[in-house]
Formats: structure tokens, C-alpha cells, sequence
């Protein structure tokens, strides 16, 4: 826990559990319950939670196939379009298959874990 | 399975996100009962969108995880849009209150008739406070307009017949008039030096706000632009203004005390005349529309709070001008916004997994990458894995 000073990506603020926190802060500063400084600190807070969380909790795997529609490697963030991709988790033999799926993915080896 | 895992880690990442902040409340002064809050409407919001089955939704029917909670759901679930809608709204009425104390402020008298063309008049009149607070000005001065009114008002009239009869020809009469008037009826009256020191704040409003006056040049100027304006513009208001605006027309009678600046009070003059003809011509013919492009867009820059003080549309026109110019320019940022749109589509459909990536290969149009500690949202069901391999064709 002693990395305060290191900083976690932003990338987790977009997905589900992030929105769903950033709707929440946002209820509270609208109420005025709390201040935005607050807010963004705990957004960092999340982030650092997240980051943690998958990697030390989560074991499952998932492996996905599919064709590229577009991709981008811009300021080591890759971005893919994928199109008819069917993902599998391995564990139960799930198959889930979709249209269209965006990757957004950042690099793993600055964070240093 | 890593569906089934969701909740768990959801729950642990909410858990540990109150831990933590405990202590940046703490430092902010903030009631820890917040958290509580924050806690529930947190793990409302994702229930509301179904994710997955969470430890604390209620468990007994898991065909369908969520039927009591789905009102006070979809009320949240629904939240962010209207909150945004009401964020709006608040600040627009903010920003109303707060136009309403600043003209009360500004203007010295009851009633302001360039209220709605005033917006620019406001921040400079505020910006000069100097020609208001001059101590015990404005009692005075208030006074001394009543009793010189009744004078005054013949000339007005007068005026404005002049002005009906004859439009912009009869400036000069009028001027004359005005100044013929001043040395009658102000030149007895001594504290009638007061009187106009009130008075800039209107009649600055009036001229749409020029931007550059000096106290008793100001004051003098503003007049002749306004005579300006109502021999040429007609507007109605202007002519409700002016017949209670001459009244106090004593400021014409300042710049005389003042001897020596009237020189310098002309170049401001025409300088004022000229923005304000300029401004009524444009707002006449709808803010630029039918000028050549480059004028158009020069003037906007140049005479910019005449135009945002004028009407809405004339300023948006303008913007629009200068929009077309630049993408006229550059014409290849049309494609990238057009993808960006794109984009935000697929993220409106949810369809996404944001990760981090040990490896990304390719051989020609095959590629392979090594994800981990991802978050993937698909089909509304969301899934967290530890490692991921994908494979796709480009």
C-alpha cells in the first residue's frame, strides 16, 4: 500500500464500475455534499483500487478471436476495433460473442507490478 | 466465468475505494456518513445496468436479479443525463442573478432601458467605479435632475420631433439644442457639476457600451452617440431612453467646465460614432451576414462587445463565419473528426475492454497480443480476466 506516489492509469474510469463511480461523485458534488478536489481524489483512489484488485484477485483467463478493423498505437496506448469477435473464457467453456468490441490498453511495464 | 467474479471484485474494488478515501475526507473535514452514500448510490448505478449478479443485490430470484430495485434504479440509473440537464439549468440561473445584481449595481436609477443591450455596458461601467463613488455625488445629483427636468423635457420633445421630421440631418440641430439648453439651465445651478457624475452608467449602456472613456468625456460622448444612434437607428427603446435620458443632459455642461478636454473629447466622439453606426448597421442587417467574408470576421474581432452585446443571432452568425473559414482551410481534420465520431458510438454501444498489454505482435496482417488486468463490457454483461490472448486478422 505504500505507493501513494505512484500513479495508476486513468484508463479504468471509463469502464462500467468506474462510470458508475463518477455518477455517483457526481450526485454528491451536485448536492454539494462534497467538493470536486474530493472527488477527483477519490477517483484516484479508484484507480488505484482497480489496478490492485484485477491483479492480484482475478484468475480468470480469456482468450478472443475476431478481425481488426482499425488499430492505433498512439503514446503506448493501443487501440483496437475489433469486428465478430467470440470470446472464451476458459474456466467454463463461456462463449460470448459480439459485433463490434473497442480494446483500449495501455502498457503494462511502467507501473513496474 | 470470470462473469460470475465480477461482483466479488466489483465489491472489493468498492470497498477498498471507501477504505482509502476515509482519510482524504478526513483531511477535507468531510462526515464520514458521505461514504455511505457514495457507497449505496455506487453499487445503485451498477445495478441498474445489470452487469452481473452482485453480493449485495437481493439474491432469492435470480432470473431476474433486480425487480425491486429497478425504481429507485432507474431513477439513478437515469440520473446522469438529467443532472447534467440540471447543472445547466443551475448555472444559467446563476448567471441570470447574477446579471440582475449587476445592473441594479451599475446603473444609478431605477430604471435602465439599454437592460438588453447592456451586457458589455455592464462590465465596463463596473470597471469605473471612480465616476460613482465620488463622495455625496449621487443624492445630489438626483435631485438636481428632478428640478431641471421639467426644462429639459421641452427640449426632448423637441428633439425628437427634429429627429422624426428630418433623421439624421437634424444631429446637429440637435446637438445644439442640447448644448443651447446646458448653458440655460445648467450653467446657474453650481452643483449642477454633479449632476452628470451619475449619469455616465446609462448612458454608457446606451451607446452600446464603447470601451474607451474617460469620466467627463464619457459623458459628453455618450450623448452625441446616442443622437447618433436615434437619428439613424429608430429603435424604439433608444427613443424611450433618450426622452428620459436628455433630462440629465448636464453633461455636456461638464466637458464646458472642463474646458480643456473637449479637444480630446472629439477624437472619442467619432470614434464612439463611428463604433455605434457601425454596430446598428450590423445588427440592422443581421450581424454580418451579407458582408464579404473577411469583412464580416474582421469586425467581429474588432467591435467584438458591441456584437455580443447586441442580439444573439448576429453573434452566432459571426462565429459560424469564422468556423466555415477554418474548415474551409483545413480540410483534412474533417476526416479525423469524423472517425472520432465513430468512436464515440462504439463506446455508446458499451462494446469495450480496457486493459493492459504485455506484448502486441504482428506478422503481416495477423496479430497477437498478451492482455492483462482487464475490464471487458460486452452485450451489457461485464467480465474481468487476469490474462487474456487474442488473435484477429486485419
Amino acid at each position: 500500500m505504500a505507493t501513494d506516489k505512484q500513479s495508476y492509469y486513468e484508463l479504468y474510469r471509463q469502464s462500467s464500475v468506474g462510470a458508475a463511480l463518477t455518477d455517483a461523485l457526481d450526485d454528491l458534488i451536485m448536492e454539494t455534499r462534497i467538493d470536486p478536489q474530493l472527488a477527483m481524489k477519490i477517483l484516484a483512489n479508484f484507480d488505484r483500487a482497480i489496478a490492485e484488485v484485477l491483479q492480484n484477485q482475478v484468475r480468470a483467463r480469456l482468450s478472443f478471436k475476431g478481425s481488426l478493423d482499425t488499430y492505433r498505437f498512439c503514446d503506448e496506448v493501443w487501440t483496437f476495433q475489433l469486428k465478430n469477435v467470440t470470446f472464451k473464457m476458459d474456466s467454463g467453456g463461456q462463449v460470448v460473442s459480439a459485433d463490434k468490441v473497442k480494446i483500449v490498453s495501455c502498457t503494462a511495464k511502467p507501473t513496474g507490478t | 466465468m470470470s462473469n460470475s467474479a465480477v461482483g466479488n471484485v466489483y465489491q472489493q474494488i468498492i470497498l477498498d475505494v471507501i477504505e482509502a478515501s476515509r482519510v482524504d475526507l478526513e483531511e477535507n473535514g468531510v462526515d464520514e456518513s458521505i461514504l455511505d452514500e457514495l457507497k449505496q448510490g455506487w453499487q445503485r448505478k451498477l445495478t441498474a445496468q445489470q452487469l452481473a449478479i452482485f453480493p449485495w443485490d437481493p439474491k432469492p430470484d435470480p432470473p431476474a436479479p433486480t425487480q425491486a430495485p429497478p425504481a429507485p434504479a432507474a431513477n439513478n440509473g437515469g440520473n446522469p443525463s438529467n443532472q447534467g440537464y440540471m447543472q445547466q439549468q443551475q448555472q444559467q440561473q446563476q448567471q441570470q442573478q447574477q446579471q440582475q445584481q449587476q445592473q441594479p449595481s451599475a446603473n444609478n436609477m431605477p430604471y435602465s432601458p439599454a437592460v438588453n443591450n447592456s451586457v458589455a455596458g455592464d462590465a465596463h461601467i463596473k470597471a469605473e467605479p471612480g465616476v460613482k463613488i465620488e463622495p455625496g455625488t449621487e443624492q445630489t445629483g438626483a435631485n438636481h435632475q428632478t428640478q431641471a427636468a421639467p426644462n429639459d423635457v421641452v427640449h426632448q420633445r423637441l428633439a425628437n420631433n427634429l429627429r422624426n421630421q428630418f433623421g439624421e440631418r437634424a444631429a446637429d440641430t440637435i446637438k445644439n439644442l442640447q448644448a443651447g439648453e446646458v448653458r440655460q439651465g445648467g450653467a446657474p445651478q453650481h452643483p449642477g457639476q454633479q449632476r452628470p457624475m451619475g449619469q455616465p452608467a446609462t448612458q454608457a449602456q446606451q451607446a452600446n457600451a464603447q470601451a474607451q472613456y474617460r469620466q467627463q468625456i464619457a459623458a459628453s460622448t455618450a450623448q452625441h452617440v446616442q443622437a447618433a444612434q436615434n437619428g439613424q437607428g429608430q429603435y424604439p427603446p433608444q427613443m424611450d431612453g433618450t426622452t428620459e435620458e436628455q433630462p440629465y443632459s448636464g453633461v455636456l455642461m461638464q466637458r464646458g467646465a472642463d474646458g480643456e478636454t473637449t479637444e480630446l473629447g472629439r477624437v472619442e466622439i467619432d470614434r464612439m460614432l463611428h463604433a455605434a453606426i457601425e454596430a446598428k448597421a450590423k445588427s440592422m442587417e443581421g450581424g454580418g451576414l451579407m458582408l464579404p467574408l473577411k469583412r464580416a470576421t474582421k469586425k467581429l474581432t474588432s467591435s467584438q462587445q458591441i456584437s455580443s452585446a447586441g442580439s444573439g443571432p448576429s453573434r452566432f452568425d459571426g462565429g459560424d463565419d469564422e468556423e466555415d473559414d477554418d474548415e474551409a482551410i483545413n480540410s483534412d481534420l474533417d476526416d479525423s473528426d469524423d472517425n472520432g465520431d465513430e468512436e464515440d458510438d462504439d463506446e455508446d454501444g458499451g462494446q469495450i475492454m480496457l486493459c493492459m498489454y504485455d506484448k502486441v505482435q504482428r506478422v503481416k496482417n495477423k496479430w497477437k497480443c498478451v492482455l492483462k488486468d482487464g475490464v471487458l463490457s460486452v452485450n451489457g454483461k461485464d467480465y474481468v480476466f487476469h490474462k487474456a490472448t487474442g488473435e484477429y486478422e486485419w
